[in-house]
C-alpha cells in the first residue's frame, strides 16, 4: 500500500465496480474541501492496464473534481494485494460504519454482492443484511434486490421521501412505464407510507381486476387531474384520491354507503349532531353523538330528532339497514 | 391425486415406529433424511417447496382442539378439530394454511395418530353428557393422504364405540372407497367443501371436480355412511347465482336427502396477511378483487352481500328444509339473527342444531 497525492484524471471514475452510493450530498463535502482540502485519503486499487479504480472515496473524487482539484491524496493498494470482492468489502465496511445507506445503496449492496461476487442468498441475509441495519431477512432480501430495477426518478424519489422498504417495494413490483405514470401522483400528493401503500394496492387491484395497464387506471378515472390542481392541498388531494379510488375497487360498498348517507341527511340533524355507523354496516347499533352547551341546543336536538320519527325517517334507516 | 414427495425427513424418536415403516414403504422413496431436531430442517422459503417434502414426527400437543371459531368473535358450532396432519397436498388458491403455516410448511405425518385417538376418547368418556363433533380437516384434507397414511380408517375403528361423538371426515377429494369396507360406520359423517364448478377449475387445483365429489358422496352413501357438504367458500362476482344454482341442484338431485348429516355455508374470508401471499402465488385468480373489506384482522365481504349470499344459498337449498340441518360456518352474531331468526345466536344453540338430526 502506497500513499501518495494522485491526478484525478488518473483515476478512473466511471469504473463503478467497488461503489454504492446514490444520491450524494456533496454540497456540504465541497464546503470542507474548499476550506482544509481532502482529510481522508481515498483508496484505491491499482490494476493490470495501469488505471485506478476507486475502493471508497468516490464523494470525494466527484467534489475535488467539481471543485477543479488536481489531486486527491490516495491510499494505493496493487491488484495483486487485494481482490475485487475484498475491495468492494472493503467500501462497504468503510460505509456503513460511518453513516446510514439509504435503501437504493443497500439495493445495490445485495445486487453486486449477489451478481458480481456470486454471494450466495443464505450469505447475504445472515450477514450482509445485519450489517447495513437490516433483519435477517428473505423478504427483505427480495425487497431490497427489487428495487435495482426501479427507474432512476422512482429511486430518487424512495430517496428523497425516505420510504420504507415495504412502500419502495411495492412500487418496484410496478411496470418501468407504470412506476413513471406513478411518480406524477407520487410527487403531487407526498402521502405518508401507509397512505402511499394503499393507494398503490387499489391502483394495482384495479389494474388486476379491469385487465387494464397501470397508465390506463390513472387516464381512465382522471386520477391525474385530481391532484393537478395546485391550489388544493395535498391532503385533500390523497383523500380525493382514495375516495375515488375506493369507488371504484369497491363500488357496491360505495353505493351502500352513499344511500346510507342520503338517509342520515334526511334527517336534517342540526349541527353538531354526527350518527356514526360501521362503515361495512356489520354492526347494526348506530350512535348519535351531539355537542352542546346550552339547553336550547339541546332542545333543538330533540325537535330534529322529533320531526324525522314523526316523519318515519328513522324507521326508514332501521328498515333500509335490515334490508 | 398421489401424493409422492420430493425429499422425506424422518424424526429420528419415530424412525422404528411401525407407522412410520408402513408410511415409508407407501412412498417408496430414496431421499430419506433422519433428523434429531426440527430446526435441522431448513425452511424452505417457498410455501410450494414445503409442500413438496415430508416430515414423519409425533404431535406433542394436545389430540383435540376446539375449533378456532371457538374462540374468535364469531358464532362457531363447537366443533372440535384432530391434527393428524399438517399442510395439504391440495392447491386451493384461497386457502389459509398458505398463511398459517408460512413459518412451517412442510407436510407433516404426525405417526402417533393411535395414541391421539386414545387421548381423544379419554376426553370423550370423561365427558359423557356432551357430543362432540371432530374433523380431521382442519390443517390438511383429511382423506387426500389416506394411501399413504391410513389415517382416516384407524380414527373411524377408535371411534366407533363412542356414541357421544361424530367423526368428520372433509375432503375436496373423489378417493374414498377405500373406507367402505369398514363396518363401524354410524358415528362418521364423510363431508365434501363444495364449490362451483368454475371455482373448482380456477381455484381448486389439484382436487376432485364436482361431478367426482358428488358421486364419490353418492357412492358413500350406497356404503352407508351418512355424508355432510360445505358449500365454503362462496366466491360472490358476476353470475355467482347461476353457478351456484347450479353446484346446489347436482347435490339435491345425486345424493339421497336423508343421507346428508349437514351443510355449511361460508362466505370467501381469509386473514389479512394472506392477500399478498395468496396474490403473489396465484397471479391469475381473480377472487381477492372482489369486494372484500377488513374487519377484525380478517377480509370478509361487506355485510349485504355476505347477507345476499346466505339468502340466495338458503334458497336454493329450501328442500332440505327442516329436513337437513344448515348453519354458517364462522358468522357474526348480526347476520346469524338475520339469516336464522329461529336459531338462537349461541355457540351451543348452533351446536345443538347442527346435530338435530343425528
Amino acid at each position: 500500500m502506497l500513499f501518495q497525492y494522485i491526478s484525478i484524471d488518473n483515476i478512473n471514475v466511471a469504473d463503478d465496480s467497488f461503489r454504492m452510493t446514490f444520491l450524494p450530498d456533496l454540497e456540504a463535502l465541497k464546503v470542507s474541501i474548499r476550506s482544509i482540502g481532502v482529510v481522508s485519503p481515498i483508496h484505491l486499487r491499482h490494476t493490470a492496464d495501469g488505471r485506478y479504480q476507486i475502493i471508497s472515496g468516490y464523494k470525494r473524487v466527484l467534489a475535488s473534481k467539481e471543485l477543479g482539484k488536481q489531486t486527491v491524496p490516495a491510499l494505493i493498494y496493487e491488484h495483486v494485494d487485494i481482490s475485487p470482492i475484498h475491495s468492494f468489502l472493503h467500501n462497504l465496511h468503510d460505509n456503513v460504519f460511518s453513516r446510514k445507506l439509504n435503501l437504493i445503496e443497500k439495493a445495490i449492496v445485495v445486487s453486486k454482492l449477489s451478481r458480481i461476487y456470486g454471494v450466495p442468498e443464505e450469505e447475504l441475509v445472515e450477514r450482509y443484511l445485519p450489517l447495513m441495519g437490516e433483519g435477517k431477512s428473505y423478504k427483505i432480501l427480495h425487497q431490497l434486490t427489487s428495487l435495482v430495477e426501479v427507474i432512476e426518478p422512482v429511486k430518487t424519489y424512495i430517496v428523497r421521501s425516505e420510504l420504507p422498504l415495504s412502500s419502495a417495494a411495492r412500487i418496484a413490483e410496478f411496470s418501468p412505464s407504470a412506476q413513471n405514470a406513478l411518480l406524477t401522483i407520487l410527487e403531487s400528493v407526498k402521502p405518508s407510507a401507509s397512505k402511499l401503500n394503499e393507494l398503490l394496492d387499489l391502483i394495482r387491484e384495479i389494474s388486476a381486476r379491469d385487465g387494464i395497464s397501470v397508465e390506463d387506471v390513472l387516464v381512465r378515472y382522471e386520477l391525474i387531474a385530481i391532484v393537478a390542481n395546485p391550489l388544493t392541498a395535498p391532503q385533500d388531494k390523497i383523500r380525493a384520491l382514495r375516495q375515488t379510488l375506493k369507488g371504484i375497487r369497491l363500488p357496491r360498498l360505495m353505493e351502500k354507503q352513499t344511500e346510507f348517507l342520503k338517509l342520515i341527511q334526511e334527517l336534517e340533524l342540526p349541527e353538531g349532531a354526527d350518527l356514526k355507523v360501521d362503515p361495512y354496516f356489520e354492526d347494526p347499533s348506530m350512535k348519535l353523538e351531539y355537542k352542546f352547551d346550552a339547553p336550547e341546543e339541546l332542545e333543538l336536538l330533540v325537535a330534529h330528532l322529533g320531526e324525522a320519527i314523526k316523519k318515519q325517517q328513522w324507521k326508514k334507516i332501521f328498515e333500509w339497514y335490515r334490508a | 391425486m398421489v401424493f409422492r414427495p420430493e425429499k422425506v425427513f424422518i424424526d429420528r424418536s419415530v424412525k422404528d415406529h411401525p407407522r412410520t415403516r408402513a408410511i415409508l414403504d407407501k412412498i417408496g422413496s430414496d431421499d430419506i433424511v433422519v433428523i434429531d431436531d426440527i430446526r435441522e430442517i431448513k425452511v424452505p422459503e417457498e410455501f410450494d417447496i414445503g409442500k413438496k417434502r415430508l416430515f414423519v414426527t409425533y404431535q406433542k400437543g394436545k389430540a383435540v382442539k376446539p375449533c378456532q371459531g371457538m374462540t374468535g368473535k364469531e358464532l362457531c358450532c363447537n366443533y372440535w378439530t384432530m391434527d393428524v396432519i399438517s399442510n395439504c397436498p391440495m392447491e386451493c388458491s384461497y386457502c389459509v394454511l398458505q398463511y398459517y403455516l408460512r413459518n412451517n410448511p412442510i407436510l407433516t405425518l404426525y405417526v402417533n395418530v393411535d395414541e391421539m385417538a386414545m387421548e381423544a376418547l379419554n376426553l370423550f368418556v370423561r365427558n359423557k353428557g356432551r357430543r362432540f363433533r371432530v374433523g380431521t380437516g382442519e390443517l390438511s384434507d383429511s382423506i387426500a393422504l389416506d394411501d399413504i397414511t391410513g389415517f382416516s380408517e384407524r380414527l373411524i375403528h377408535y371411534f366407533s364405540g363412542c356414541k357421544n361423538v361424530i367423526l368428520e371426515l372433509k375432503t375436496k377429494s373423489k378417493n374414498v372407497s377405500h373406507l367402505f369396507g369398514v363396518r363401524e360406520k354410524e358415528n362418521t359423517v364423510i363431508a365434501w367443501s363444495l364449490n362451483s364448478r368454475e371455482v373448482i377449475e380456477r381455484e381448486e387445483i389439484g382436487t376432485a371436480t364436482l361431478e367426482e365429489r358428488i358421486s364419490a358422496a353418492k357412492e358413500a352413501v350406497s356404503a352407508g355412511f351418512r355424508v355432510g357438504f360445505h358449500f365454503d367458500p362462496v366466491i360472490f362476482g358476476d353470475g355467482w347465482e347461476d353457478k351456484y344454482r347450479e353446484a346446489v341442484e347436482m347435490m339435491l338431485e345425486e345424493v339421497p336427502h336423508n343421507s346428508i348429516a349437514w351443510i355449511s355455508i361460508g362466505t370467501l374470508r381469509f386473514p389479512v396477511g394472506l392477500k399478498e401471499v395468496a396474490m403473489k402465488r396465484f397471479p391469475l385468480s381473480k377472487i381477492f378483487f372482489g369486494e372484500l373489506v377488513a374487519v377484525g384482522g380478517k377480509f370478509r365481504y361487506f355485510r349485504p352481500i355476505r347477507s345476499e349470499i346466505y339468502r340466495t344459498m338458503l334458497r336454493f337449498l329450501s328442500p332440505l328444509k327442516g329436513k337437513v340441518p344448515i348453519y354458517l360456518c364462522m358468522e357474526t352474531r348480526a347476520i346469524w339473527e338475520e339469516v336464522f331468526p329461529q336459531v338462537t345466536p349461541t355457540n351451543s344453540a348452533i351446536e345443538t342444531h347442527v346435530l338435530s338430526t343425528l
